[in-house]
C-alpha cells in the first residue's frame, strides 16, 4: 500500500501548490487543441474542476504585480463582456435580417422602382393616394413593369407565375447556399442547441459560416413563402455569435463548461430578438434549453443579454412602429368568465394540432431519412417550395407573410380597417367613436366576413399540412410562426362564430349575465391569440416561457389568465397523446445523447442490469505496474473501448482511477514521436516514483489519470445512477462490488436503458 | 480581422445612408359613414411638422366631418433599410461569385489540388497572403466535406 499512500501525496501537493503551480493540462493543450472528438459528450466534473484550478491560479498570481492584477480583472469580467457582446451582435443579426425579409418578401409582388430597397408598405408610407391596404402609384407591379395589362385573366396568371418563380429562385439558392457552403445551418437548430448544452460536441456547428449562411438563407426562405418561421433559428444564429466571441477569450474558448454558460445566455438572447420578448427569452432559455448542470449565475447573464439585445434592436427598430411589440393589440377590454369555455375548446385543438403535427412530421421526417428522398435535398426544397407557392397564391390569407397574417387575426376590427374580414354591417345607427374602442358595438356580420372565414378555414389547413412537410427540409426552418398561424386562424373563426352568437341570441344566460348591450362582448382578436398559444404550446410544449413570449408579443397584458388556460390545456390534452414536443422528438429522432431533466423515471433497475460489460465479458483494465509503450498500444488496438479503469492488479481488480482513451492515445503518440529516447520496450509509470536503472528511458503518464471517478456499487437504482448523470454530468460511471471494479456504465448506456423501456429502438443512439 | 472589416463596412452603409430619406408624414383616420368618408376613410398627406398635421390640413374635408377624425404625425428613418438591404445584396453577390467559382473549380481545373499543395511546400516557411488564404480554404473544405457527409450522406444529425 506504499503506492496508495504516494498517489495521495502527490494529490495533496498538486492541489496545496496548484496556485502556483501550471495546470497539468496546460501543456498538453498546446498540443491537443481538439480536447474533445467530434459527437462525444463532455465531462463536466473534470472541465469544472479544471476552471478551479485555473481560476485559483489567476488569483494566486493577483497578488505579484498590477499586471497580474489587470489579466486577473480582465478574465472576472470577460463573462459579462461577451454576453453583452452576444447581446449586441445577436441584435443586430435580428434587425438585419428582419429588415431583409420585409424587403424580400415584397419582392414577389413587385417593385418600388424609385427607391428598390422599399417594401411595398415603405414604398407606400407618404404616398398621398394611398389608403389603408390598396396600392399606390409609388409601386410597380410586376405586370405593370412588364407592361402586361391587356385583360385581368393575362394580368393574374402573369404575376402568378412571377410569384411562383421568384419564390422558386430564393428557395432554390438558400438550398444550394446551404448544401455547399454550410450544412449545418439547416433546420432549426434548437433541438441540436439543446444537446449541445446538455454537454454534446458538434463541431462547427456554431461557427462563423454557419451564422452567415443561416441569416441569409433565412430571409431568403421566408421570403419565398415557405411555411416557416426564423423565430427557432435566430437562436442558433445567436448561439453562433456566442461562440464566436468565446474564441477571444481564453476563460471561455479553452473550457467546454464555461462555454456552455455562456451559450445558454446566447439562447435567451436569440429568443429575446426573435420576438421582441426578453424576459420570455430569459424564461425560454430556463424552461427549455437550460439542464440541471448551469448555476443561476447564468440567469443573471441571460438576463443581461437579453437586454443588449432587445436594446439593440430597438434601436433599430425594424417593425417599424418604434418598439419592440411585434403584434400589437390595441384593445384591452375585460374577457369574461364564461369565455373560459371557448378558451378551453381552443386548448384542446392545440393539444390535438400539436399531437398530430409531432406525430406526422416526426413520421415524415423518418420516412425522409430512410428513402431515397434522402439523396434528393436539394429537389425536395424546390418541390415544396414551388408547391407551397402554388397554392398560396389563390388564397389572399397565404399569399401575404404569415407574420402579418397573424398580426391582421391578432387586431380587432376598427373603422381604419376595410378588409373583408372586417366586413360588418353598419347601417349607420350607431356612431363610431375613435377614441372609446370598447363602445364599439357588435355587429352582424356581412358576406365578405363569412367568404374570409371560409378562405381562413383553407389557410389554416394549408398551413397545418405543408408545415408538416417543411420542417426538417435542408434549410433553415422553424416552426413557431407558422404553429401560431394555424391557431391564430382557428381562434379568429371560433371568435367571430362567438361574436355572431352574441349577436343574434344576446339572451342567452351567459351573455345576459356578463355582457352590456351596445358594448363589445366578445373580441376575436383576443380568441385569435390565445389559439395561436395554444397550437404553439402543443407543438413545443413550453408553459411558463410561451405565455411570457405572447403578452410580450402583443403588449396584451390582461390576457394572460386565458393564454394560461389555452397552454395547460393543450399540455395536458397533447400530453395524452404524444410525449414531449417536437424538438424532443427530433432528438430522439437523430440519437442525439441527451437526458431529459423533466423527464420521470418510471422503471426499476440495479446498476448491475445497465453496466457494460455484461457476463461473460470482462472489463478491460490496466495494471498499476508492469505496463510498456507497445503493451499499452496493443491493449487499445485490441479493445477499442473509450476508457479504461486503472487497478492495483488484474486479480485484485482495486480501483486507482480511470484513463480515457483519448489521453492514453494521445500522450503515447506524442512521446513516441517527439521523444528519441522513448520506444515502444519504454516502460510506463503512473506515479513519480521510478527505479533509478532504466533504459530506454521510462514514460511518465501520472497526470492523465483521473483519480477521482464517480462510483456506484452494484445494488445501486437505476434512478440513483440517472440522477448523478443529470445533475453532475460526469460522462461515465464505475461499477464497484466488494472493492472490485466490474463495470462501467456511460450516458449511451443510460439512453439505451431509456429507449429500451420506452418502447423504442435503442440502436437509434449511436454516439457517447 | 473579418469581422473588422465587415463591421466597418456596415457602419460604413448605415453612415452613408442615415437621414438622407427620413421623412414625415400625417395619416388621418376618419370614420366610414359619411358621405365623404365612404369610398376612401384613411388619408395620408406629407407634412414637415406636426403643427400641420390637422384634420382639416391634411384632409380638407369641412370642419364638421373632422371631429370624428383623428390625425397622428409620423416620422421615419429609411436610411438603416437602405444599408441593410445593399449589404444584403453584396453579399449575396459575393457569395454566389464564389459558389459558381468553386463549382467550376470542381468541374474543370481538376489537377489544381495538387498544384496548390505543392505550393504550400514550398513556401512553407515564408507564408504569404495567398498561401494563407489558400490552406484557410483546404481546412474549411475539408470542414465542409464532413458537414456534407454527416447530412447528406450519414444522415445522422439534422434529419
Amino acid at each position: 500500500m506504499q503506492d496508495d499512500e504516494e498517489i495521495l501525496d502527490t494529490n495533496r501537493a498538486i492541489n496545496r501548490h496548484s496556485g502556483a503551480h501550471i495546470d497539468p493540462y496546460e501543456h498538453y493543450h498546446r498540443f491537443n487543441r481538439k480536447e474533445y472528438d467530434d459527437f462525444t459528450t463532455i465531462d463536466w466534473v473534470r472541465d469544472r474542476t479544471r476552471y478551479l484550478k485555473r481560476h485559483r491560479s489567476l488569483k494566486f498570481d493577483e497578488k505579484k504585480g498590477w499586471w497580474n492584477w489587470i489579466v486577473s480583472s480582465h478574465d472576472a469580467w470577460s463573462g459579462w463582456l461577451i454576453v453583452s457582446g452576444v447581446g449586441i451582435l445577436s441584435g443586430l443579426c435580428a434587425g438585419l435580417i428582419d429588415i431583409g425579409t420585409e424587403w424580400m418578401t415584397d419582392l414577389r409582388l413587385g417593385v418600388c422602382p424609385q427607391r428598390f430597397w422599399l417594401n411595398k408598405k415603405a414604398c407606400c408610407w407618404s404616398s398621398n393616394l394611398t389608403t389603408a391596404d390598396n396600392d399606390c402609384p409609388e409601386w410597380l407591379s410586376w405586370s405593370q413593369i412588364f407592361g402586361i395589362m391587356s385583360s385581368s385573366a393575362s394580368i393574374f396568371a402573369f404575376e402568378y407565375f412571377v410569384y411562383v418563380l421568384v419564390s422558386f429562385l430564393l428557395g432554390f439558392l438558400a438550398a444550394v447556399l446551404v448544401r455547399d457552403l454550410a450544412p449545418y445551418a439547416c433546420g432549426s437548430g434548437i433541438p441540436e442547441i439543446k444537446t449541445i448544452l446538455s454537454g454534446f460536441v458538434i463541431r462547427s456547428y456554431l461557427g462563423k459560416w454557419v451564422l452567415l449562411i443561416k441569416s441569409l438563407t433565412m430571409m431568403m426562405v421566408v421570403s419565398a413563402g415557405l411555411s416557416l418561421g426564423k423565430e427557432g433559428p435566430l437562436v442558433h444564429v445567436a448561439s453562433c455569435c456566442g461562440n464566436m466571441l468565446c474564441r477571444l477569450f481564453p476563460k471561455y474558448r479553452q473550457n467546454e463548461v464555461k462555454k456552455r454558460e455562456i451559450l445558454s445566455a446566447a439562447a435567451a438572447a436569440g429568443v429575446s430578438v426573435a420576438f421582441g420578448a426578453p424576459i420570455g427569452g430569459i424564461l425560454f432559455s430556463l424552461e427549455e434549453v437550460v439542464s440541471y448542470y448551469f448555476p443561476l449565475k447564468t440567469m443573471w447573464r441571460s438576463f443581461f443579454s437579453a437586454l443588449m439585445a432587445a436594446i439593440v434592436l430597438s434601436y433599430i427598430n425594424p417593425y417599424g412602429n418604434g418598439h419592440l411589440v411585434r403584434f400589437e393589440v390595441s384593445y384591452d377590454m375585460v374577457w369574461h368568465l364564461f369565455e373560459l369555455i371557448p378558451f378551453i375548446v381552443l386548448g384542446i385543438f392545440g393539444g390535438l394540432y400539436g399531437a398530430f403535427f409531432i406525430k406526422f412530421n416526426i413520421m415524415w421526417s423518418n420516412f425522409r431519412k430512410n428513402s431515397a428522398l434522402k439523396r434528393f435535398p436539394v429537389a425536395e426544397v424546390v418541390v415544396v417550395t414551388v408547391v407551397t407557392a402554388l397554392l398560396s397564391y389563390l388564397n389572399p390569407y397565404t399569399k401575404e407573410n404569415t407574420s402579418s397574417l397573424i398580426r391582421h387575426l391578432f387586431q380587432q376590427c376598427d373603422q381604419s380597417d376595410s378588409t373583408p374580414l372586417c366586413n360588418y354591417i353598419n347601417n349607420g345607427t350607431y356612431v363610431i367613436n375613435t377614441n372609446d374602442r370598447a363602445n364599439f358595438p357588435t355587429l352582424p356580420a356581412g358576406p365578405q366576413v363569412l367568404r374570409s372565414l371560409w378562405l381562413l378555414a383553407l389557410a389554416m389547413l394549408l398551413k397545418a399540412f405543408v408545415t408538416i412537410f417543411t420542417f426538417g427540409i435542408k434549410i433553415p426552418a422553424g416552426l413557431f410562426i407558422p404553429s401560431m398561424a394555424v391557431g391564430a386562424c382557428f381562434g379568429r373563426i371560433l371568435g367571430v362564430a362567438m361574436e355572431q352568437w352574441y349577436y343574434y341570441n344576446p339572451d342567452t344566460f351567459f351573455f345576459k349575465l356578463a355582457c352590456h348591450p351596445g358594448r363589445v362582448c366578445v373580441q376575436p382578436g383576443l380568441y385569435s391569440m390565445v389559439g395561436a398559444a395554444a397550437t404553439l404550446g402543443g407543438v413545443t410544449k413550453m408553459t411558463v416561457s410561451l405565455v411570457v413570449i405572447m403578452f410580450e408579443l402583443t403588449g396584451g397584458l390582461q390576457y394572460i389568465v386565458p393564454i394560461m388556460f389555452a397552454v395547460m390545456t393543450s399540455k395536458w390534452v397533447g400530453d395524452a397523446f404524444v410525449e414531449g414536443g417536437i424538438y424532443d422528438g427530433h432528438i430522439r429522432l437523430n440519437g442525439y445523447p441527451f437526458l431529459d431533466s423533466k423527464e420521470e423515471v418510471k422503471f426499476t433497475a440495479n446498476a448491475s442490469e445497465i453496466m457494460q460489460p455484461r457476463k461473460p465479458t470482462i472489463l478491460v483494465t490496466i495494471n498499476y505496474n508492469g505496463n510498456t509503450v507497445g503493451s499499452l498500444l496493443e491493449l487499445m488496438q485490441e479493445c477499442p473501448y473509450q476508457g479504461y479503469p486503472l487497478v492495483y492488479s488484474s486479480e485484485s481488480q482495486q480501483l486507482i482511477g480511470f484513463i480515457t482513451r483519448k489521453d492514453l492515445k494521445h500522450r503515447l503518440d506524442f512521446a513516441l514521436e517527439t521523444n528519441s529516447n522513448i520506444t515502444v520496450e519504454s516502460k510506463v509509470y503512473f506515479s513519480d516514483k521510478i527505479p533509478a536503472q532504466h533504459d530506454p528511458s521510462p514514460l511518465l503518464l501520472k497526470e492523465i489519470v483521473d483519480l477521482t471517478p464517480l462510483q456506484v456499487t452494484l445494488e445501486t437504482s437505476f434512478d440513483t445512477v440517472l440522477d448523478i448523470f443529470r445533475m453532475l454530468g460526469t460522462r461515465k460511471v464505475l461499477v464497484i462490488h466488494k472493492g472490485r471494479v466490474m463495470g462501467l456504465i456511460t450516458k449511451k448506456d443510460i439512453l439505451r436503458h431509456i429507449a429500451a423501456s420506452t418502447d423504442q429502438d435503442p440502436g437509434a443512439i449511436q454516439f457517447h | 480581422m473579418n469581422y473588422a472589416f465587415l463591421f466597418c463596412l456596415i457602419a460604413l452603409l448605415i453612415k452613408l445612408s442615415a437621414g438622407q430619406f427620413s421623412n414625415s408624414r400625417c395619416i388621418c383616420v376618419c370614420p366610414k359613414d359619411t358621405e365623404y368618408t365612404k369610398i376612401r376613410n384613411v388619408f395620408i398627406k406629407v407634412v414637415e411638422s406636426t403643427q400641420n398635421c390637422t384634420c382639416s390640413k391634411a384632409v380638407g374635408l369641412p370642419d364638421i366631418f373632422c371631429l370624428r377624425c383623428q390625425c397622428k404625425f409620423q416620422t421615419r428613418n429609411m436610411g438603416i433599410n437602405q444599408g441593410v438591404v445593399i449589404f444584403v445584396l453584396v453579399v449575396l453577390a459575393l457569395l454566389l461569385l464564389y459558389l459558381t467559382y468553386s463549382i467550376y473549380e470542381k468541374y474543370a481545373r481538376k489537377e489544381l489540388p495538387r498544384n496548390s499543395q505543392m505550393q504550400n511546400q514550398q513556401n512553407l516557411n515564408t507564408e504569404s497572403i495567398s498561401n494563407r488564404i489558400i490552406r484557410f480554404r483546404t481546412n474549411w473544405k475539408k470542414q465542409l466535406t464532413e458537414q456534407q457527409n454527416n447530412i447528406y450522406v450519414r444522415h445522422n444529425m439534422l434529419s
